[in-house]
């Protein structure tokens, strides 16, 4: 049986993972079929991820609450603990290598003028804040995939 | 050099404690049930704490809880 943590887990995985096919899916869009999208469209995107996202979090989380009262009363315990901060450091350095990359990219994309048409071009040419958010997610999943692997390392 | 582990005798204490479940030794050590069911199966090794909790549970010194053995050779 899992704990009310796992339970959680599960869910902020698979919800990242849904909001994150979503937004790939739209940047794809962007990229490569909607020559006219804007700056503002991809903030659009962004701001109604970001609200789809917490939305999502806040109501499943409430009713696997609901499902399992006792569970979700308890604190966190030792062995928890050390699962989330081993996870964490994960995706911190997941987080971190994606940043530099995008920072490092951007600094040879100022000083390297490119110009490329091809779908690999398109994605590498794409703004810094669109890479950075897919950085987010992948950080964000990883976390939430480690954490999973311990816990399911010991069932 | 033979390596060493932690086993424990949480299993049959509980047995033998009026068969505590592990449901009510988590509750009285203040963790959840699957770490005490991670603990008897030699899977988590607890903190200091947790291990002096759980002997005071059973009311028996530590080392009748816990025991640091060699590891079988396979």
């Amino acid at each position: 049986m899992l704990s009310f943590r796992e339970k959680s887990l599960w869910v902020s995985l698979l919800i990242s993972a849904v909001i994150a096919s979503i937004y790939g899916d739209n940047v794809y869009h962007f990229l490569f079929t909607a020559s006219d999208a804007t700056g503002q469209d991809a903030v659009a995107l962004i701001n109604r991820l970001v609200i789809a996202f917490i939305v999502l979090e806040v109501v499943l989380h409430v009713a696997l609450a609901m499902d399992d009262q006792e569970g979700s009363g308890l604190p966190e315990d030792e062995r928890e603990k050390l699962f989330r901060l081993k996870a964490n450091e994960a995706g911190y350095w997941v987080l971190s290598i994606g940043v530099i990359s995008c920072i490092l990219h951007q600094m040879a994309l100022s000083t390297f003028t490119m110009q490329d048409d091809s779908h690999y071009g398109r994605f590498i040419l794409a703004p810094i804040e669109l890479k950075l958010i897919v950085v987010f997610w992948l950080s964000e999943i990883t976390r939430f995939a480690s954490e999973l692997y311990f816990y399911r390392k010991e069932a | 050099m033979s390596s060493r582990t932690i086993a424990n005798k949480i299993r049959e204490l509980r047995f033998f404690a009026n068969e505590m479940t592990q449901q009510e030794l988590a509750t009285r050590v203040g963790v959840t049930r699957q770490t005490i069911m991670a603990i008897e199966k030699g899977k988590y090794s607890p903190s200091l704490e947790v291990a002096f909790k759980i002997a005071m549970v059973f009311d028996q010194p530590i080392t009748a809880v816990f025991q640091y053995v060699e590891e079988d050779a396979d």
